[in-house]
């Protein structure tokens, strides 16, 4: 399947699953909920009673904050806690996820929400280990990008001018977080190839990923490409929107929480055109006839060869 | 005869009395003082900047010098201490590096160390060698060489000058803290022997060694220094921008690609230069001489009229006409932000010339450092200050502004009034930070946060941040180095979506001082304000002492008047009391008790009780009030009677202060009623009982003490809105589903 075709192969997986990808970001905002109503109870011990309420919603005041910090307990330490309270659920759902985007990247149909959840679960362990071969890749791509880091933080140092030090800072940032990606982009392959196949071996099909990756970094990067690009498209669409939205009101906050939610779901849909793109980018590579031997040129067979032991 | 000489005696009376009515009063304030002309030290300095042998550019400084010192105290003095600051950048061991590396700094990877050799000290006069030896007596710390003394052979009687010639070798280190080389840019200051100051054994101040006040370099505070004048010839790489305290004499002479120039100051405590090839000279003429016709807009007259109206003095008797020659040596890349630099320095000039007397010296030079020499900018000496911005910085988050207006404001707070920042630094410091933050709000009006992220400026605070990749993964220092993930600033930008995920953060709220008091939380509780700079608790004490408090201090005895009169009168005493304050103890060295004194007489507010409470006191200032309830004893035993409200006021800190209450309250159908309650607050709790029903309470209404540690509890209203924690909340929700859909891209 030719470049072209994978996108269109992976908009049409996204054009089919807007309920899916809607309920991916519903979920997303429910584990995102105790943390948010944490702080929302602190704001309100410190706040509700107040006579400047209504200003404390409208603008931030970096000084109720400071307070609400002060305040018993560690706000930033149980704020983190919860923050990771919220991670590991998400960690344990994505595969389930994943395996369902995989499963509606392998049909041309609309996948009901009980087929989507079904394909999650038949791949689920599969792709928790994946996932968790990709949290290893991912700690070793952060040691590669660190010599990167240090060798462009030390150009950064002795630039003579501070724009030529934040372009050397920038560049290598935005390239270690290139390198970041490289384990998400290997894993994916890994995931369709599981899908495809439906074989054990994780580490196996992890390896056949690198390789497919490696031998094609121009499609598959590309593709990659083309997912990042629309979902920072995304962000900088709603960026203006919920700067409007922005208020001190109850209707005007649950504008911002919506608008939000369907940004996740538009970032979703990027992680779901990749899947969509890359299964079919790999089905087609396997399922390709081999390469016909051109007539005449047939290589001798490699069992009549000479070989050492023959020689006796 | 005898009619003659009456009538001589009359017209003689007379004209006495014309000459007393046209004459200055003699109750009318003395006018701006000029800088001394007769210091008691002078300095003639000859120096070369140099290349060491091995390295590509200059950062050596091979210099001579001639001191004299005038012995202005009543007693024969035998020892002459001097400062060799640069001694603190010799090695790791020095105090300053040590008490700096304590404060959390740390040393450049590519760090040079440098220091300050001293080749001979020798009788100018008698042209015999002098002893000297360095001496360690604020810390004991060996490696520490930061202060000489030099042993004279004949003691130098009262009113007599002793000349001294002493050689020198200055080598800069990397530039790190407030002076130094990076590549092709110096900065040189503390460079050569800077004489300490004479106060005689008889002065109550403490640390006094043989008379002199003579502190090693700290890594806080560093300036006290009687008023000098100063020749410095200097020998520069030709094609390299220079500057330097006081004016340039003369046109410099070029050879050999050397260019030599001489430098004349005249009443300065310091003498500092810079020199580099890649920056680029701009010049401005600032004067307040004639009102614009624009002059109501613009916020800068509007302060100077204001202070001329409210003073009842004019333009002429407030001395802000003369020029001032304002030279920015700015870095190329900093070159579209030429305006906001000078219009800083203008807004300085005129409102600290309008509250603190006219600004002296001809010329001003503000210096931009370049990236890699940041560690100097942020620094001031006399007529002379280093900034520090960065491309595409926003004006909204006043910087440079803010360290353009604050170093200039040193001109004044040490450079003029030259108190001893050692053992006052607030009178420094604070002072500077107080008259900063003012002249900022009144320019610039409010301040807006500021996230920076890989050299993008988001105008906004992220009031959380969990500790990722994009910080280093901070939880998992347990890693060994090599395991341990970088800090990856793109992640965080991925993650947090700066612009995005704060999108309602943007706008803030602030008064000008509440800056100030998260500062001074941050640190507070652990010393008096008034310490010797490296006796507090730590550098985040000294810190929160020398900057912070004593803003809070200033604005609380400002707020105060504010109360007592009304806002008008209010800030009317307190720049009368600040004014007067700067004219009398202008080009001498005050103390603290002299500025309360000036507040006691010129403000008619007596600072005592607050000092003893705000400054003398080492603990936190905290009330906090309970929600009304109804008092458990009626009035009255008629069923009729309007109920009786309490509100229990709560002392939780250990400082105690006068405690305003404002109540808003509602007796039966009657409109609500607004009052101020009292009460000194020295207790540890008060119930005021109030008649009907409360509906709203607040505690100090007009933000006296902005010290109160947690100001969350100190309001109340009846009716609770929900609206803050859905907001906030929300914000939250927004933000962590951003960041958990951002982690799940990695996996």
């Amino acid at each position: 399947m030719s470049f072209g075709g994978s996108i269109l192969a992976g908009l049409s997986a996204v054009r089919r699953s807007k309920r899916l990808l809607g309920l991916s970001a519903v979920s997303t905002a429910l584990l995102s909920l105790p943390a948010a109503a944490w702080v929302g109870r602190r704001f309100h011990e410190a706040a509700a009673h107040r006579p400047d309420a209504v200003d404390l919603a409208r603008s931030l005041d970096l000084d109720v904050l400071f307070d609400v910090k002060q305040g018993a307990g560690g706000f930033d330490a149980d704020l983190t806690a919860l923050v990771v309270a919220a991670l590991v659920p998400y960690f344990v759902l994505r595969p389930l996820v994943l395996g369902g985007y995989c499963g509606v990247a392998a049909t041309d149909r609309r996948l009901p929400f009980a087929t989507f959840v079904r394909e999650g679960g038949i791949v689920y362990w599969k792709f928790l280990r994946i996932a968790l071969i990709g949290l290893l890749g991912l700690w070793g791509a952060s040691l590669a990008a660190k010599p990167l880091i240090d060798t462009f933080d030390g150009f950064a140092k002795s630039a003579g001018d501070e724009g030529a030090a934040a372009r050397y800072r920038l560049f290598s940032h935005v390239v270690a977080v290139g390198i970041l990606f490289v384990p998400r982009l290997v894993m994916d392959y890994a995931r369709v190839g599981v899908r495809i196949h439906r074989t054990p071996g994780v580490l196996r099909q992890t390896g056949r990923a690198a390789l497919f990756v490696v031998s094609h970094p121009f499609r598959t990067v590309g593709v990659f490409l083309v997912a990042r690009g629309f979902e920072i498209a995304a962000v900088l669409l709603f960026l203006p929107l919920l700067r409007a939205a922005d208020g001190a009101y109850l209707t005007t906050t649950a504008v911002v929480v919506l608008l939000s939610t369907a940004l996740v779901a538009l970032r979703e849909a990027s992680a779901m055109f990749h899947v969509a793109a890359a299964y079919h980018l790999r089905r087609a590579d396997e399922t390709a006839p081999p390469p016909a031997p051109r007539s005449g040129e047939d290589g001798p067979d490699i069992l009549e060869a000479p070989l050492p032991w023959r020689d006796s | 005869m005898m009619r003659r000489l009456l009538a001589a005696c009359v017209a003689l009376a007379a004209l006495a009395c014309l000459a007393a009515a046209l004459g200055p009063r003699a109750d009318a304030a003395p006018e701006w003082r000029a800088p001394p002309t007769q210091p008691p030290v002078r300095y003639a300095i000859q120096a070369s900047l140099d290349t060491i042998p091995g390295e590509r550019e200059p950062r050596r400084i091979a210099g001579g010098m001639t001191v004299l010192w005038t012995n202005t105290s009543a007693e024969p003095v035998s020892s002459l201490w001097f400062h060799a600051f640069a001694n603190a950048f010799a090695d790791e061991k020095s105090t300053f590096i040590r008490e700096a590396k304590q404060g959390g700094a740390e040393l450049p990877d590519d760090m040079r160390f440098g220091g300050i050799d001293i080749d001979s000290i020798e009788d100018a006069v008698l042209r015999t060698k002098l002893e000297h030896r360095f001496v360690r007596d604020d810390d004991g710390n060996p490696d520490d060489r930061t202060v000489l003394r030099v042993a004279l052979k004949d003691p130098v009687e009262p009113g007599a000058t002793v000349r001294l010639r002493i050689e020198f070798a200055t080598t800069l280190p990397r530039a790190f803290r407030r002076m130094g080389a990076w590549q092709d840019f110096v900065f040189a200051a503390q460079w050569y022997p800077k004489l300490g100051r004479h106060l005689g054994t008889a002065s109550r101040t403490p640390n006094l060694r043989e008379g002199w006040y003579c502190a090693q370099y700290h890594s806080g505070p560093e300036f006290c220094a009687d008023f000098a004048d100063f020749d410095v010839t200097l020998k520069l790489p030709d094609g390299w921008t220079s500057a330097a305290t006081g004016v340039r004499d003369g046109a410099p002479a070029a050879e050999g690609g050397v260019r030599t120039e001489t430098w004349r100051a005249r009443g300065v405590v310091d003498f500092a230069w810079t020199a580099g090839r890649r920056s680029v000279e701009r010049k401005r003429t600032v004067n307040f001489r004639e009102p614009p016709a624009d002059a109501a807009s613009d916020p800068v007259w509007r302060e100077i009229l204001r202070v001329r109206d409210s003073q009842g003095t004019t333009l002429e008797e407030m001395g802000l006409g003369g020029d001032v020659e304002v030279v920015l040596l700015l870095q190329p890349e900093h070159l579209d932000q030429e305006e906001r630099h000078f219009e800083a320095a203008r807004t300085a000039l005129g409102m600290f010339g309008a509250w603190f007397g006219p600004y002296p010296y001809p010329r001003l030079t503000i210096v931009d450092p370049p990236h890699g020499a940041g560690g100097v900018g942020g620094m001031e000496y006399p007529t002379l200050v280093t900034t520090g911005t960065s491309i595409g910085s926003p004006q909204s988050n006043h910087r440079p502004e803010t360290v353009i207006v604050h170093e200039i404001g040193h001109q004044w707070f040490m450079g003029i009034l030259a108190s001893n920042e050692s053992e006052e630094a607030w009178l420094d410091e604070g002072l500077t930070t107080w008259a900063t933050a003012r002249a900022l709000h009144l320019r610039y009006g409010a301040s807006l946060p500021l996230t920076i992220v890989l050299g993008r400026h988001f105008e906004t605070e992220l009031p959380y941040t969990f500790p990722g990749f994009a910080e280093g993964f901070r939880p998992a220092d347990w890693l060994p180095k090599w395991a341990k993930p970088p800090e990856m600033q793109g992640v965080r930008l991925w993650r947090d979506l700066p612009a995005l995920a704060t999108a309602a953060a943007w706008r803030t709220r602030d008064d000008p001082m509440l800056p100030m008091r998260r500062s001074y939380l941050r640190g507070a509780g652990w010393d008096e304000l008034v310490c010797s700079g490296w006796r507090y608790a730590s550098g985040d004490s000294y810190r929160v002492n020398a900057y912070p408090r004593p803003v809070l201090l200033m604005e609380s005895l400002a707020r105060t008047l504010a109360d007592r009169h009304g806002a008008a009168e209010g800030e009317t005493r307190m720049t009368r009391a600040v004014r007067e304050y700067a004219r009398q103890h202008r080009f001498r060295h005050p103390t603290g008790e002299d500025l309360l004194r000036a507040i006691r007489e010129h403000a008619e507010l007596d600072p005592a009780p607050l000092w003893e409470s705000l400054a003398r006191a080492s603990g936190l200032l905290d009330y906090e009030l309970s929600p009304p309830r109804e008092a458990a004893i009626p009035a009255s035993s008629d069923p009729k009677a309007p109920p009786r409200t309490e509100i229990v006021v709560r002392r939780k800190g250990e400082v105690s202060v006068p405690v305003t209450l404002r109540v808003v309250r509602k007796v039966g159908d009657a409109p609500p009623v607004t009052e101020d309650l009292r009460w000194d607050g020295r207790g540890r709790r008060n119930t005021f009982v109030v008649e009907g029903k409360v509906l709203s309470a607040e505690l100090d209404p007009g933000r006296i003490f902005l010290q109160d540690a947690n100001r969350v509890r100190d309001a109340w209203t009846e009716r609770a809105d929900p609206r803050p924690a859905v907001k906030w909340g929300g914000q939250t929700l927004l933000w962590l589903e951003h960041a958990l859909t951002t982690y799940g891209q990695f996996l």
